[in-house]
């Protein structure tokens, strides 16, 4: 199986598209001014001279997935992260992997408008994801949970528990989006990893149809694909897993 | 059938056709299936969306925070540098001035006025010397600024020769500047010669010149006391380096300073100047 990266798909196809930007993200929620009007307003508490970002432009701009938010964040929470890894007798190098995931939860989060901001801050509550995550990893490595639960917010499990279980599957869809072929993948990755609305696609040329009607429907089988490929191999792992040796010779022969 | 559940998914779907797409799925249990996987697939790539957003601003962020670092380690070298050479500057200007070949330290010697009708000597001029301390300090002090006196008067008339008389000899033993030999001599004068004033001066010349600073004082005070000797005023001013070398600060600040404000004096320059130098 060919495994093409996405990241150089995509960074291909920004190459070949001059007008196309560079990053855009939208929520479920927003239209395109509003985003831009949210970018502007996140991009105005920003100092670079290190001025204190608001929570609520903080949220505002990892809801559109500003990289200056995403960064800022990172910054932040980075030395808590830090020590919390220390503490719990884990490697240093796990800690960029631990705050990337703490900060995906997050962000997931308030992408689905189930983060209340009223309950902590967000850099309170990724510290809380992170201790979940390096809890997550303890247990993965056998090791007794050293981290004890302190002041900090004590967050559901569920946006982390998704995460952590999703992950094999996640990856599996990234390997069947990067083997879907071509415009497949592109249309799928347009709308759904980029979040360009299918106005943009097509005023900015990003593909050769010409109509939205053309777009969407393209669009639709390549998605229904998709689904197909991923309910299909996750049955067919499923079932391997279920079947016994005995069970296995009698469907092949049949 | 493949278009319904995307648009259904998206919510662009109009009213008519929503209620249309829900009724079919509530007789068809394949297409509820078909819902449910495609809403799990679109669940899973909003994830992915948001984890290779994620993964690109935290490449940006550790690569700022590499270049943050390295900037931070540039700094540090420079400041550690610029605090070395710093150092190597300030130890050089404190280094003390090379050691003269000349016994004698080097000040530089005020000019003295010539008493009325007397010649002038030639001035003697030094590098000044660095006093580690204080007590040192006063030593180049009064080396600086002591030199026995001479003057014509002093002089002896006729050179070397055994028809000197002895206080001819002490004379010339202190004007070619054999001091010790000068004192042995005058221990050996008659009375009328070693209460001479005048002689004694230059007994306490050779004194001060010999090490010999303490006997030098009481010798001086005396011919003030008696003030019939024509070095009154040369004799204020040994008399304060000889204070000064005897460690006896306060009086010879005191001494030096009655020497500076007097506009009549012909060591008032000289005593300007110790008493700035041992400020």
């Amino acid at each position: 199986m060919i495994m093409t990266s996405f990241s150089d798909k995509n960074a291909a196809f920004q190459q070949g598209c001059i007008s196309c930007p560079t990053h855009s993200r939208i929520a479920k929620t927003s239209r395109p001014h509003v985003r831009q009007t949210l970018t502007a307003i996140f991009r105005s508490f920003i100092d670079r001279t290190g001025a204190s970002v608001t929570n609520e432009a903080l949220v505002d701009g990892l809801r559109m997935m500003h990289t200056a938010a995403i960064e800022h964040l990172m910054k932040k929470t980075e030395p808590s992260v830090r020590r919390l890894v220390s503490r719990a007798g884990l490697p240093e190098v796990v800690v960029p992997d631990i705050l990337h995931d703490a900060v995906v939860v997050l962000v997931k989060k308030i992408r689905d408008e189930a983060y209340d901001p009223t309950e902590s801050a967000p850099a309170t509550y990724l510290i809380g994801i992170a201790k979940k995550l390096i809890s997550n990893q303890l247990k993965q490595r056998k090791s007794p949970p050293t981290l004890a639960l302190d002041a900090t917010v004590d967050i559901p499990d569920e946006q982390t528990r998704i995460f952590l279980e999703g992950r094999e599957r996640r990856a599996l869809l990234q390997s069947l989006l990067d083997n879907l072929g071509e415009p497949c993948a592109q249309l799928i990755r347009l709308k759904y990893l980029e979040g360009y609305r299918d106005e943009e696609i097509l005023q900015q040329k990003m593909t050769h149809y010409n109509t939205a009607m053309a777009l969407r429907s393209k669009r639709s089988k390549c998605f229904q694909r998709l689904v197909e490929l991923a309910t299909s191999t996750k049955s067919r792992n499923s079932t391997i897993n279920e079947k016994t040796p005995q069970e296995t010779r009698k469907n092949d022969l049949v | 059938m493949n278009h319904d559940i995307e648009a259904y998914l998206d919510g662009v779907l109009d009213a008519e056709a929503r209620k249309d797409f829900e009724r079919q799925m509530a007789g068809d249990p394949a297409l509820r299936q078909a819902v449910a996987e495609a809403r799990q697939v679109r669940e899973d790539l909003d994830w992915l969306a948001v984890e290779h957003g994620v993964g690109q601003a935290q490449g940006r962020f550790r690569a700022k925070k590499h270049v943050r670092q390295r900037l931070r380690r540039f700094l540090l070298l420079l400041l550690a540098g610029l605090l070395l050479v710093s150092l190597i500057v300030f130890r050089k200007k404190d280094d003390p001035a090379p050691a003269l070949p000349d016994d004698r330290p080097a000040l530089p010697a005020p000019p003295s006025a010539p008493a009325p009708g007397q010649n002038t000597l030639p001035p003697q001029t030094a590098p000044k010397p660095a006093a580690p301390d204080a007590g040192e300090r006063k030593n180049r002090l009064f080396a600086a600024f002591f030199v026995p006196y001479k003057d014509p008067g002093i002089e002896p008339s006729q050179r070397g020769g055994a028809g000197m008389a002895p206080a001819e000899r002490f004379l010339d033993h202190y004007w070619n500047d054999r001091y010790t030999e000068a004192l042995a001599l005058f221990e050996t004068l008659d009375a009328g010669d070693q209460s001479n004033d005048n002689l004694l001066f230059v007994k306490a010349n050779c004194l001060l010149a010999t090490g010999r600073t303490t006997e030098a004082p009481p010798l001086l005070e005396s011919i003030l006391r008696n003030d019939r000797s024509r070095y009154m005023a040369e004799t204020r001013w040994y008399l304060a380096l000889a204070y000064l070398k005897a460690e006896q600060d306060r009086k010879a600040r005191d001494l030096l300073r009655d020497i500076a404000s007097d506009s009549g004096s012909a060591r008032r320059e000289d005593a300007k100047h110790l008493l700035q130098e041992w400020r």
